[in-house]
């Protein structure tokens, strides 16, 4: 029997009192964002699928030739041969059909993140003495705490200039060709080809679910927020948001939990044991050896040049 | 002839206290094609759960192949591959059954688990691909898939183990029409080939077109009716106590008519049996 008030239309519904709360709320944009860099990050393998240098090669051959340029990269000292290196890496991101300006703002979002902070102290003379290149300040006298000595006048020397730049190089190099691997790379073969390095084949199993069910789970939030939305005519108090909040996140703790239990059974169901067993599909051919006799090349001019010619 | 399956005074509670099954005896045949139906939390899920030796009773006997089935014998490599790659269990919510990267790795992942040669495994995934139509998803990742293709690949990866015995929980939940129709069809290829199939359901008609047999599972999570599709689908009187049928609808004839009858094909591939699997030494 339908009761009689779903029978008429809705009163007018009062607009909500209080600060405007339109558009969508900090949670809602925090998912929303975490989402599509999740899309984009992980889900996307556009460039994987395109023609190019990188994507020619068997993924075994290309995850241990970029890990081998990553470890050069590390061993280097001289600037310009840091900086070449990058250079480099930027002409491997062209020839893999992956768009430069798109590769370059990928990398360059991690380089604050990960060592500006560690880099700033460096440029100064507090941490790097040498010779002055630009004076920012006088504090009128020194001061020495402990072992740590402060100079009268703080600035920017060229020892500490060539020490952050070193650094800086060093970083955009490594994570340029950490971020090429996974662009050019589908994270299927990413997973298989972890097999050269003997990886256990249990903990590649549990990589690919993670990935799998990661996607799986931020869907299902996104669920919960749209769902949500569509039946909110006003917010509640910041307590009250951060109380709902908290509460999906323990539903969704308890869904992963129940989702793991379901998941394990449908594994025993296809005669899993706890051992994780795959089929090799890659097949190097000479165009994969070429490829690791010129990195291999690479390695050793620019290491040679690092230790013997260059400034450092 | 030997029964696939033998369940005695079955009793089964959630947390020792939710009761899902009470006293469920029954017996399936090879070929059989059995189909559970009752209405939501009836019991039908656990039900398969058991059959497929995920969880275990708390009273009664379950016998497989002839075999008491407990979880100390599933935990013998000799007992665990010979009764995993005779039964083939399509979940009800395939993000549940599809856990692998792409769609290769999750049709291999069963073949490779009996330790079949890499040659066989790869010749019954692309077998069991292009039976199911299904080749070109061959390199997709299950989120990118709908959620028809997703049934298909989960059924892509019991079929191949070749299992004697196919346990389907709600298997038509969410397909499209033409989805469903496309899997009536293969469940009826598939018996033909002498599959036994075990579905659990609460569509009347999805029971009249794949089954020969239909049991109803009450609300007390007993079996109230074992007969034919047309006995058990033409009682009404059974179907409304099982709340399983509303009470205005007054006529279910119409789930046998010829447009309801599915094709069968004789695309049905044959895999060569399993091999014996070699008991593995256990690690330390």
């Amino acid at each position: 029997m339908i009761p009689d008030w779903l029978t008429q239309d809705n009163a007018a519904v009062p607009l909500p009192l209080g600060p405007r709360n339109n558009g969508k709320g900090f949670v809602e944009r925090t998912i929303d964002a975490t989402a599509g860099f999740l899309r984009d990050a992980i889900v996307s393998e556009a460039a994987a699928k395109r023609q190019g240098l990188l994507q020619a090669l068997d993924p075994r051959v290309r995850l241990a030739t970029l890990l081998a340029l990553i470890v050069c990269v590390s061993l280097l000292h001289s600037p310009v041969a840091i900086w070449g290196m990058y250079l480099f890496v930027l002409l491997l991101a062209v020839a893999s059909s992956v768009p430069l300006l798109f590769f370059i703002k990928r990398v360059w979002l991690f380089i604050p993140l990960f060592s500006a902070v560690i880099v700033i102290p460096a440029l100064f003379n507090v941490v790097t003495p040498g010779d002055v290149l630009w004076t920012i300040g006088h504090l009128g006298q020194s001061h020495d705490f402990g072992p740590y000595h402060i100079p009268e006048t703080i600035s920017i020397t060229r020892q500490g200039l060539l020490v952050a730049l070193t650094f800086i190089g060093r970083v955009a190099a490594s994570v340029s060709l950490a971020v090429l691997l996974t662009l050019t790379t589908r994270r299927s073969d990413l997973l298989r080809a972890l097999v050269v390095f003997r990886v256990p084949q249990i903990f590649i199993l549990i990589l690919g679910m993670t990935y799998r069910y990661i996607i799986l789970l931020v869907q299902s939030v996104q669920n919960i927020h749209t769902a949500r939305r569509s039946r909110t005519l006003r917010y509640g108090s910041a307590g009250t948001e951060q109380r709902w909040v908290a509460s999906r996140m323990g539903y969704l703790f308890k869904k992963t939990w129940l989702m793991s239990q379901e998941v394990h059974r449908a594994m025993l169901s296809r005669g899993f044991s706890g051992e994780g067993r795959a089929l090799s599909v890659f097949r190097a051919g000479n165009y994969d050896y070429a490829w690791c006799l010129f990195v291999v090349l690479v390695c050793i001019g620019v290491l040679v040049l690092d230790h013997g010619v260059l400034p450092n | 002839m030997k029964p696939v399956y033998e369940l005695t005074d079955i009793h089964y509670r959630y947390h020792a206290a939710i009761p899902a099954l009470e006293g469920i005896s029954l017996s399936i045949f090879p070929g059989e094609s059995v189909t559970f139906l009752g209405a939501n939390g009836s019991g039908k899920s656990t039900l398969l759960h058991l059959l497929d030796g995920l969880i275990f009773p708390d009273s009664g006997t379950i016998k497989a192949f002839d075999e008491v089935l407990t979880e100390e014998k599933l935990e013998t490599d000799a007992f665990r591959c010979f009764f995993r790659s005779r039964v083939g269990y399509v979940f009800q919510n395939p993000d549940i059954q599809l856990f692998c990267p792409t769609v290769f790795d999750e049709v291999a992942f069963g073949p490779l688990q009996l330790g079949l040669p890499a040659g066989e495994v790869t010749r019954r995934v692309e077998d069991t691909l292009a039976m199911l139509g299904i080749t070109s998803l061959k390199e997709r990742t299950p989120n990118h898939l709908s959620g028809g293709e997703k049934k298909k690949v989960a059924i892509a990866s019991v079929l191949s183990l070749n299992p004697q015995v196919l346990l389907l929980d709600e298997p038509t939940n969410a397909l499209d029409p033409r989805t469903r129709y496309w899997f009536i069809e293969l469940v009826g290829q598939l018996r033909k080939a002498g599959k036994t199939i075990i579905t659990t359901t609460h569509e009347l008609s999805l029971a009249a077109q794949i089954s020969s047999r239909v049991l109803v599972l009450t609300e007390e999570h007993a079996i109230a009716a074992d007969g034919t599709a047309q006995e058990v689908i033409r009682n009404h009187e059974l179907l409304h106590k099982a709340n399983i049928l509303h009470e205005h609808v007054t006529d279910t004839s119409g789930y046998f008519g010829k447009e309801h009858e599915p094709h069968t094909g004789d695309n049905v591939i044959k895999f060569p049996a399993v091999p014996a699997a070699e008991p593995r030494p256990r690690r330390s």
